[in-house]
């Protein structure tokens, strides 16, 4: 049977579901990718100035050196920048000082879209592989990253600890499932709504990840233009006709949670960028 | 709400790519989940888990695997079981090491050439004790009788008539290396190894060393690694000298070799998918580079054998290579596609070409399918026999240097082969490899004297491998 562990970490709610006879096993199963969530929150929330990310932002202009777990994730959103040409950058953050996306008809001027685009670019940034070393008034914001990282790695060491258990690890959405269930069937997911009015979906799946991107609720409107909150790190404006939410499956929530990141960034080109990468995938409008 | 779903199919570049970038980032960070600190904010009720035992301060790569190989027609036979590991340290060092055994039995060529008479090869060997009374003991295929009054006795073995004519042989091997390969920093990597194999009448010892460094947002990498090996020959019965005759007893204690190694080479990422490697190896050996159990038949006019005597090879060898090799990412599929040019101060210059290519199946399973072509022309000094005017019982006028050993001949050979991989768990593999490798030669030689023209001399193999092997990463 399926037992649920439920904690909150990272700003959303997370659960574990093993599919196990024993519910002390399934409890242990739950604490583990809880600590594993907590370890990966404290080490690159961009909301913690002790964490590392923190660290690294507040040396902005002063060379860091990254232990090899922060500088493989690093070496990976540089990885993911170069080939999405420019469009995944993790300093797109620097942009939300220009835009507060909160349903108003505040649309930024002109300049203070340039003020904060000058602090945008991963072009800019220092990076040797070992030391990263960012720019003046520049930040880092893993948090487009480490969730689904924070799936993936929490599966891995439930995986290690009990081989074999049948275990999905959800958190924020962002879910993976270590292969089928006991019995053999699918795990039925419900994915959320995006928008509050909106019935939630529900998926099976057998094996992999499954991410969503979007919120619908975060926009801002003026002359009766809709502004969604996805920013191009390029042009430091929003992305237009970007869909409500772009549900990605990939085989680990990391690759998917980048698909889907950069389905949204294609704007009106979603479904296709989609289909041309064939990758499996729900898209809301 | 409303779902689109987009349909399913081939995947595109950047999801292809992901895949491989996410599986190095997951891998490579697989230990720290594992070596955690505990959370301040952990459930007290569970102190045990967040202390279990961390494996090693990185992952470790653990490689197991058993080779199987079987010359067709009953001659050599092999069983090599193989364990190699790597640990990889939290700071990028990475510590590589093997365990290599090796059973070998069977029969070679003698180097003798055939006849259309039986053969007899008898020779003088040295024995343990002196006996008095005349005693008989089987030792491999051959009879020896120690020979009274002496500390010698008398080891002989006959094989049949137009045969190419065999030794047979047992032998064990034990091998072993070490390698550091330290990261000196984020583009530089020293790497510092040393390795030894034991056999009963010959071992070796090397140093390896070597630096790589990478440029150009590591998509070159130069590297130069060097090596210095240093050889032992100590054959059952003493080192025979060059054209030593096959009936006297060998006098001659152990030898030895030098060789040096330097191999540069320049890899580079020219797209996303496709590598490509230049390599140049030089390397140059000083000592005693002869078989000391292989003979060279001395015949007469008429092709009929007068007498067996040791081969001479020279005793300094210079071996240049050029290769070429090309890492293709075809779709989801990778292929790998190589040539290899050889040449030596022996005359022997040799060309590889080789093609494989690694076909996933779906995602626990892959398919590697390879072939290989290697063609080589032959050492100026390979003979298949030296012929006397003379007849006599001593030899003059022969060239410095003979050997029929069919590895220094001209010849071509054809490897299919394949790899079945499973992937059983997250981090580990079994795989299957087979491979069948098949020499084609001369076999009879135009001009040869009398009775030798028309026989076959033809010793190349044909041989069936098939190595099993599991891999896990932890």
């Amino acid at each position: 049977m399926v037992h649920t562990f439920q904690f909150t970490a990272m700003g959303s709610p997370c659960e574990v579901q093993a599919d196990c006879d024993d519910p002390e096993l399934a409890k242990d199963l739950g604490a583990l990718a809880e600590a594993e969530a907590r370890r990966i929150e404290a080490r690159f929330s961009r909301y913690r100035a002790d964490s590392l990310v923190g660290l690294i932002n507040e040396a902005a202009g002063v060379a860091t050196r990254l232990d090899a777990e922060t500088a493989q994730l690093i070496a990976y959103a540089d990885a993911c920048w170069r080939m999405s040409g420019g469009l995944f950058d993790i300093t797109s953050g620097a942009l939300r000082r220009a835009w507060i996306f909160d349903g108003s008809d505040r649309v930024p001027d002109a300049e203070s879209v340039a003020a904060a685009l000058a602090h945008v670019g991963w072009n800019k940034v220092g990076w040797d592989g070992t030391s990263l070393t960012l720019a003046v008034g520049m930040e880092i914001d893993l948090g487009g990253i480490a969730k689904e990282y924070a799936v993936d790695m929490a599966l891995a060491r439930l995986a290690r600890h009990a081989p074999g258990v049948p275990v999905l690890v959800n958190f924020g959405g962002d879910l993976r499932v270590s292969g089928p269930r006991a019995a053999g069937e699918r795990w039925r997911v419900r994915i959320e709504g995006i928008d509050p009015d909106q019935k939630p979906a529900w998926l099976e799946l057998a094996a992999g990840a499954i991410t969503t991107s979007g919120d619908a609720r975060r926009y801002v409107e003026r002359g009766g233009r809709r502004y969604g909150h996805i920013l191009d790190p390029r042009t430091g404006m929003p992305i237009m006709e970007a869909p409500r939410s772009v549900t990605v499956a990939a085989p680990t929530c990391v690759e998917a949670g980048i698909l889907s990141t950069l389905a949204m960034l294609q704007g009106a080109g979603a479904e296709a960028f989609l289909k041309s990468e064939g990758v499996k995938a729900w898209v809301t409008r | 709400m409303q779902l689109s779903e987009t349909k399913y199919r081939k995947l595109g570049s950047i999801a292809a790519g992901l895949s491989a970038l996410s599986a190095n980032l997951l891998s490579a960070n697989a230990a720290h989940a594992q070596d955690a600190s505990a959370p301040q904010n952990t459930e007290a009720h569970l102190p045990g888990l967040m202390d279990e035992p961390a494996p090693g301060a990185g992952s470790v790569v653990l490689d197991s695997s058993v080779l199987f190989y079987q010359e067709t027609g009953g001659r050599v036979q092999a069983i090599e079981p193989v364990i190699n590991g790597e640990v990889h340290l939290d700071n990028g060092d990475v510590i590589s090491g093997g365990l290599t055994y090796d059973s070998l039995t069977g029969a070679t060529p003698n180097g003798a050439a055939p006849s259309t008479g039986r053969q007899t090869f008898s020779s003088i060997i040295r024995q343990a004790t002196s006996t008095q009374v005349t005693s008989t003991s089987a030792s491999g295929n051959s009879t020896v009788t120690s020979i009274p009054g002496t500390t010698t006795a008398n080891s002989v073995y006959t094989q049949p008539a137009r045969a190419i004519p065999l030794a047979s042989f047992h032998d064990h091997r034990v091998a072993a290396n070490l390698t550091y390969n330290w990261q000196a920093d984020a583009d530089t990597h020293v790497k510092l190894g040393g390795a030894f194999s034991v056999e009963s009448d010959y071992t070796t010892f090397t140093g390896t060393t070597g630096i790589s460094r990478d440029f150009n947002q590591k998509n070159t990498t130069l590297s130069l690694t060097a090596s210095v090996e240093g050889d032992i020959s100590r054959p059952h019965g003493g080192t025979p000298t060059a054209y030593e005759n096959l009936n006297t007893l060998v006098t001659g204690g152990n030898d030895h070799k030098t060789v040096i190694n330097v191999v540069g080479g320049v890899t580079q990422t020219l797209t996303r998918f496709w590598l490509t490697q230049l390599n140049y190896n030089y390397s140059t050996s000083s000592g005693y580079q002869a078989d000391p159990y292989r003979l060279i038949s001395v015949v007469d006019n008429s092709g009929a054998p007068l007498a067996y005597l040791f081969e001479s090879r020279p005793r300094s060898r210079q071996r240049h290579s050029f290769y070429w090799g090309n890492k293709l990412a075809l779709g989801p599929t990778v292929a790998d596609v190589g040539v290899r040019y050889y040449t030596d101060s022996w005359g022997i210059k040799g060309i590889t070409a080789e093609v494989s290519e690694q076909v996933p199946i779906n995602r626990y399973l892959y398919v590697k399918p390879l072939f290989r072509y290697y063609k080589q022309s032959a050492a100026n000094f390979y003979e298949p026999y030296l012929i006397s005017q003379s007849g006599a019982t001593t030899f003059s006028g022969l060239p410095a240097y003979a050997s029929s050993d069919a590895r220094l001949s001209r010849f071509s050979a054809t490897t299919i082969g394949g790899r079945i991989g499973w992937r059983l768990f997250e981090d580990s593999e079994l795989y299957v490899e087979g491979e069948s490798y098949r020499q084609a030669g001369t076999h009879t030689i135009a001009g040869a004297p009398g009775q030798l023209a028309g026989l076959d001399f033809f010793s190349g193999v044909h041989a069936i491998s098939v190595m099993m092997g599991f891999k896990i990463k932890m």
